[in-house]
């Protein structure tokens, strides 16, 4: 080309798959990439204006790597040559870049079954999990380290400086917010790999799902809370102790109700039969209580909608039809704590308070 | 060995059978989608990811092998132990086939009276 001008951009993407549809974006006005640096710094050549599609990849090998798996990347790269994919660069952590021209009725994806778009997913929330691991690690030495440190201190009479342990507890909860936000992004990529690309971020259906935080303490507050959104047309689809996440559907006229193992054991005592209890369940996993609630829903005409793990089961009715309510209307005026939190975890919340109470009345004996 | 290979393959996924099929003749991974394709009219369509990762475990497995590799464009064709597996498994499809065109006759016939 006469005219073959650069240009140089930044940019700086947390979503591949938004650097991807930028990439796109560029070769449809006429630029075409040819290479990223540092992960920011992209470098693009004039062409004319063309679809492309990219794709990125890549091919990490294990500690002790197969013969297959060290030819891996030579014989990827040769199969998607020959599907008609070219490397355009990779970047410092080893990410390719592939791409390929637009071509109407053809596979325009790299991975285009569920299974192999899994193969992907899966590459990246290993290594994110592995780079978790690795802070991890580097926390591990960093402690010996500093044990090391504290106990030659003890020892000598020279006691380690009050700012070298404020700067190692800073260290040790920046390395574990770290540590956290690593594994999620680890987890969003896995998500993130395994839509198709065609529906993806321009054709979302962002606009169909809402989610609401929110903290409910009554069950009769949480019944009418949904409630009230149905009536909006925003149905529940599922939710957590503090987030309910709703789709939007036809508006409808439902009533809502929950259930939880206490409200079952209650029911169970109504008609004589024994509490459902097992003594072996330290952390509250047994769910029998969960299959016992959904018979006697199901059978006064609810409609399961959602559970939050073994804590509650959230109903809904049909419709068209009334139905008869699933536990006595008294305990719709009492705290849901345990619904909220699980029983393991107010066990813990309760430990934690007693241990608080009786260290501070020891603490203020001894003094 | 080959007991295990067997195992491993049949039943056979519908895309290891037609790539089988495809390899009967020495194919490079182009052709290889477009003969699936053309042979399914475009009901399956191998992208680079499955057809890489097939391509490998059936080369690991040595039921299909690299004719020539030139310039990065390999080019495989079917071993004796794939031909087996592909008569195995064409022998299973048929069973399966007959047992079902019989069995829905029979029904459809019942349902008839």
């Amino acid at each position: 080309m006469a005219n073959n001008r650069k240009i140089k951009k930044f940019r700086w993407f947390i979503s591949y798959m938004k650097e991807l549809d930028w990439l796109e974006d560029m070769a449809l006005s006429g630029w075409r990439l040819h290479d990223i640096r540092f992960g920011v710094c992209y470098y693009f050549e004039t062409c004319d204006p063309i679809r492309l599609f990219y794709e990125i990849d890549r091919f990490d090998v294990p500690i002790n790597p197969t013969l297959k798996e060290i030819r891996n990347k030579e014989l990827f790269i040769g199969v998607a040559q020959d599907m008609g994919w070219s490397v355009v660069t990779h970047d410092e952590s080893q990410n390719y870049y592939f791409c390929k021209e637009y071509s109407e009725g053809e596979i325009n994806e790299i991975y285009n079954d569920e299974e192999s778009r899994e193969q992907r997913a899966k590459k990246y929330q290993e290594l994110f999990g592995k780079k978790a691991l690795d802070l991890i690690k580097i926390l591990f030495f960093v402690s010996i380290m500093f044990l090391a440190l504290s106990f030659a201190g003890a020892i000598t009479g020279n006691k380690i400086d009050r700012w070298a342990n404020t700067f190692f507890m800073l260290y040790v909860f920046l390395v574990l917010i770290s540590y956290f936000l690593t594994i999620n992004l680890g987890k969003k990529y896995y998500f993130e790999f395994m839509r198709i690309r065609k529906d993806d971020l321009r054709t979302s259906k962002q606009d169909a799902r809402k989610t609401v935080r929110k903290l409910i303490f009554t069950n009769i507050r949480l019944k009418k809370y949904l409630s009230d959104m149905a009536v909006k047309g925003w149905q529940l689809e599922c939710m957590t102790a503090t987030r309910f996440f709703f789709v939007k559907e036809a508006l409808a006229n439902e009533q809502y109700t929950m259930d939880s193992k206490y409200l079952t054991n209650k029911r169970r005592k109504l008609l004589g039969k024994n509490k459902l209890k097992d003594m072996k369940d330290w952390i509250g996993m047994n769910n029998d209580w969960q299959v016992q609630s959904l018979e006697d829903a199901e059978s006064k005409g609810w409609i399961f909608v959602c559970a939050l793990e073994n804590r509650l089961v959230i109903y809904r009715n049909n419709p068209n039809e009334m139905p008869q309510p699933l536990n006595d209307l008294k305990y719709d005026r009492r705290l849901r704590l345990i619904s909220m939190i699980g029983w393991y975890s107010a066990f813990l919340v309760l430990c934690g308070l007693i241990g608080g109470l009786v260290g501070g009345i020891v603490g203020a004996m001894i003094h | 060995m080959s007991d295990g290979l067997n195992k491993k393959y049949i039943p056979m996924t519908e895309t290891t059978y037609y790539t089988l099929l495809a390899l009967i003749k020495p194919r490079h991974g182009y052709a290889i989608m477009r003969f699936v394709s053309h042979l399914t009219e475009d009901r399956i369509k191998l992208g680079t990811g499955t057809l890489y990762s097939m391509v490998g475990r059936l080369v690991d497995d040595k039921v299909i092998r690299i004719l020539s590799a030139e310039s990065g464009k390999k080019t495989y064709i079917i071993t004796e132990r794939g031909l087996d597996l592909l008569k195995i498994e064409t022998k299973r499809l048929n069973q399966q086939l007959q047992n079902g065109m019989e069995i829905l006759e029979r029904e459809v016939s019942r349902d008839g009276k």
